[in-house]
């Protein structure tokens, strides 16, 4: 009992080192003085820590631009993924359609095909729509991975959602518009 | 009845037009491209050029079929693809196992191994080449000076023979945790009760493995498999930070890029594209007809 509990704390000692080892290490660079950063041998505690990459990094203008940049592209990728896909994904779950199962597919087949296929076509067609190297054209191409996502989660989602309220509202008389809440 | 068809038909219209941004976002940024890129495929389109581009029809497969490289590139992509899939569905089983059963911390463990998922691969690579670089770097340092296990320090991303493996290990540590939460997720659904009864029947802790969770977890698995092999088969950043593609490193979607950018081969690179294209359709295709297959069994 003892020895099965030991080796199954060594199992997950060995897991936890080999997972959270690289971010250790990464904090540990981080907060050794440049001239640590190569020793031989390596340094594995960081102290005293020194704050000279930090301050550097945060001092930096172009980082701090990618920051900025990086946020900006997250969130209007995030909200317009939501707009278009909770739209999409209330229709898919809740309307019955002709062809409803092929959209669905063919919007999961978008997450499917290798990116570098159509990289060097969204390249020429940011340059011909002058969006190169512009943080709109940047969350348009981000639209290709995140929406199918968003669809097919949240079509699940509305498709778990109890229809007791919208068949009320259909037999009260209200179109599809109003029951969606649009 | 009256109603019923008229309400089909407003539904019918409505949904239409609650797609249509989706669909129209699509069409732009995923359709457009794709068609694009098998046009482009069939010409000798060079990037930036000045020269005129003219059709030239399938040249740019015969000549990609023709070329070594690509199929080098190929066969490297399906071996890292084959061993890292491998290895990380292994582990992945174990850590579900590990992380379903009873014990202690086990919320804190489970948020603890998904942290390498929530990384981007480029920073985590990042972290790996410096980590795995032969004078300086911590692998060596642990393994040669601390520990003692290797006689010497090792060139892990400068020797033909250790490059992939080192593409490897850095996949299987980012990717590991997605498998293991899908199979945590699957073996959740195997109800407490079929455990239970084999118990009552006798069976051991092995035998539940082999004749309980394994078959159970089937579905679960093929999943998995298809989307990580997938995902593989397209990889490209680990690749790129860790080693540009040089010393038997090269994937399909580095070769890919290489024709595209470096060499701005634009036609070419398309032809490439469209090939990988097509064998990751004939994947998906395989794994649709299979899921249906099983589901046909079920019923």
């Amino acid at each position: 009992m003892i020895a099965r509990r030991a080796l199954l704390w060594l199992t997950v000692s060995a897991m936890l080192v080999y997972t959270l080892f690289p971010f250790y290490w990464a904090l540990n660079g981080s907060l050794q003085p440049a001239a640590r950063l190569f020793a031989i041998p390596a340094d594995y505690w960081p102290w005293p820590p020194s704050a000279e990459s930090y301050r550097s990094v945060l001092a930096n203008s172009v980082f701090l631009k990618a920051v900025r940049n990086s946020i900006v592209v997250a969130t209007c990728t995030t909200l317009a993924a939501l707009a278009a896909g909770s739209l999409a994904a209330y229709a898919l779950a809740r309307f019955r359609m002709r062809g409803q199962n092929v959209a669905l597919g063919m919007i999961l087949a978008m997450t499917m095909f290798p990116q570098i296929a159509v990289v060097g076509a969204i390249h020429s067609m940011m340059t011909a729509l002058g969006l190169y190297n512009s943080l709109t054209g940047l969350c348009l191409s981000y639209m290709l991975f995140t929406l199918p996502l968003t669809t097919w989660v949240l079509t699940g989602f509305f498709r778990g959602l109890p229809r007791q309220l919208e068949e009320s509202a259909y037999i009260d008389g209200a179109g599809p518009w109003k029951t969606s809440g649009m | 009845m009256r109603r019923g068809i008229d309400l089909h038909r407003q539904q019918e219209r409505a949904g239409w037009l609650f797609m249509a941004p989706t669909l129209a976002i699509l069409a732009v940024v995923g359709f457009y491209p794709l068609a694009q890129t098998f046009a482009t495929s069939l010409t000798d389109a060079r990037m930036a050029g000045g020269e005129p581009t003219q059709f030239v029809g399938m040249r740019n497969y015969f000549d990609l079929l023709s070329l070594g490289p690509f199929w080098t590139a190929g066969l490297t992509t399906l071996v890292i693809t084959a061993v890292s899939v491998a290895i990380e569905l292994a582990l992945g089983l174990g850590i579900a196992l590990l992380l379903t059963s009873r014990m202690r911390w086990r919320g804190l463990l489970r948020a603890a191994i998904l942290i390498p998922w929530a990384l981007p691969t480029v920073v985590s690579a990042r972290v790996w080449n410096y980590m795995l670089v032969d004078t300086y770097g911590v692998v060596n340092d642990l393994l040669v000076t601390r520990l003692h296990l290797l006689p010497e320090k090792v060139a892990w991303l400068a020797e033909p023979g250790l490059a992939p493996s080192a593409i490897i290990a850095v996949d299987v540590w980012k990717t590991t945790p997605f498998v293991t939460l899908l199979l945590m997720a699957g073996l959740q659904l195997i109800p407490a009760q079929t455990y239970e009864a084999a118990a009552v029947d006798g069976a051991s802790r092995w035998q539940q493995f082999w004749k309980v969770t394994l078959p159970l977890l089937m579905p679960t698995i093929l999943v998995v498999l298809i989307f990580r092999a997938l995902d593989a088969l397209r990889i490209f950043d680990a690749v790129w930070v860790l080693t540009r593609g040089q010393l038997g490193t090269e994937t399909v979607a580095t070769f890919t890029y290489r024709q595209m950018i470096d060499f701005r081969k634009i036609g070419f690179g398309s032809a490439a594209s469209v090939t990988i294209f097509a064998v990751i359709a004939v994947f998906v295709i395989t794994y649709l007809w299979l899921a249906r297959a099983g589901m046909e069994t079920e019923e």
